[in-house]
């Protein structure tokens, strides 16, 4: 599967595929630093611009472009024979593609999770504490024996801990609890869920 | 179980035919009753006491005493014998203390589940909710592909009406884990309940 890029996008990458491969592999770093701090340099385009021979404004736009380039291969999942032939599409020969190839690979892990923080997430389970008590008596009542589960509830969300939350139940829910999530577990497993995520690919 | 003076010189009032006739005696032990198993206030009796000349002033101070007196020996978990001996100190006549036992042995199950839910305590699971969905591709991948489990637990707080929820997701080896956990928590409590 090839990548399908824009005319605009095509032409603010052609001036890169005349560079060398050191050169564009040090490109592809300032493209991952910026996806990375989410910010542009300017000082380090000027500097790249004067040692390169071009403007200032080639080179973001160039490096703008090579980080729409990481985002979208990486959002498409391409292989790398696919993401190869995608940048030969583009204009950029042997040394160049290796060059591109090497820094796409090097940063997937990163790219990753940043992506992963920016995509829509609901506060997930992290963690869970229990402990058995017995209710003895209170201040309104003396002489109980009510047996109660305590559990801490730990949720996360973007990679942040969020405060626990404090829950208590009763032998009767906690069973009740327990054997409706196995249920839950179970049905992962069944032929309709299975058939679904078999098609969908 | 102690009561104050206060309380005391109420239900010695409350005893006292003088004050509260023999009739109108048995409708505050209702209405004592009711106030806690009802959670309402009554106040009803008051205005019939006001229509029959019998003393409000006199008519309130038992009605409480005798309500304080219902609560206490509950949370205490007294039987007939001690209260009718608490009744004899405050000057009750027989057939008044064994009314008032009758009618507290009768009740007592009930006020004493109503004192147990008047506590503090953290929300109380009661039920569970859950989803499986397979999530295809969201706007920043194309190909996520990956089962999402979504857990409401449904929770009671004392004193508030109507359930809470706490909702969060969990992926297929959260949930196993999860699972896992609560598991070994039932297992416990089982062993616990044998011994």
């Amino acid at each position: 599967m090839l990548l399908i890029i824009g005319d605009s996008h095509k032409q603010h990458l052609s001036w890169l595929t005349q560079l060398d491969g050191g050169a564009l592999y040090d490109c592809c770093n300032m493209a991952i630093a910026c996806i990375s701090s989410g910010r542009t340099t300017p000082r380090s385009y000027q500097g790249a611009a004067q040692k390169l021979g071009v403007g200032a404004e080639v080179v973001r736009s160039g490096i703008e472009a090579l980080v729409e380039l990481f985002l979208q291969s990486h959002k498409g999942a391409l292989s790398d024979i696919d993401f190869t032939d995608s940048v030969a599409a583009l204009g950029f020969g042997g040394d160049a593609a290796a060059a591109l190839l090497a820094a796409f690979n090097k940063h997937q892990v990163e790219l990753r999770r940043l992506l992963s923080e920016l995509r829509l997430d609901v506060p997930h389970y992290a963690d869970l504490e229990w402990r058995h008590d017995v209710t003895v008596a209170s201040r309104m009542l003396r002489h109980q024996v009510e047996p109660t589960t305590l559990l801490r509830l730990q949720t996360a969300q973007r990679g942040e801990r969020l405060p626990s939350i404090t829950l208590q139940t009763d032998p009767v829910n906690l069973l009740h609890l327990t054997r409706s999530l196995e249920m839950a577990l179970e049905e992962v497993k069944t032929p309709h869920c299975r058939r679904i995520m078999r098609h969908i690919k | 179980m102690e009561l104050s003076s206060n309380i005391q010189e109420g239900l010695q009032v409350a005893g006292d035919f003088t004050f509260i006739p023999d009739s109108f005696f048995n409708i505050i032990v209702d209405f004592v009753c009711k106030s806690i198993v009802d959670l309402q206030d009554q106040t009803s009796f008051l205005e019939e006491a006001a229509a029959k000349g019998i003393n409000v002033a006199l008519v309130k101070q038992a009605y409480g005493s005798l309500l304080t007196l219902f609560l206490e020996a509950a949370k205490h978990d007294a039987d007939a014998s001690n209260l009718a001996g608490l009744l004899e100190d405050c000057k009750f006549p027989s057939d008044r203390i064994a009314k008032v036992t009758e009618i507290f042995v009768l009740h007592k199950p009930r006020i004493r589940s109503e004192l147990s839910r008047t506590a503090n305590c953290p929300p109380h699971i009661v039920d569970v909710a859950w989803r499986l969905d397979y999530c295809i591709k969201d706007n920043y991948l194309d190909k996520v592909n990956e089962p999402v489990y979504t857990i409401d637990l449904k929770t009671e707080k004392p004193g508030e009406p109507g359930l809470h929820n706490v909702q969060f997701s969990c992926t297929v080896e959260q949930l196993q884990d999860l699972v896992w956990k609560l598991k070994d928590a039932t297992k416990c409590l089982e062993k616990i309940a044998q011994v």
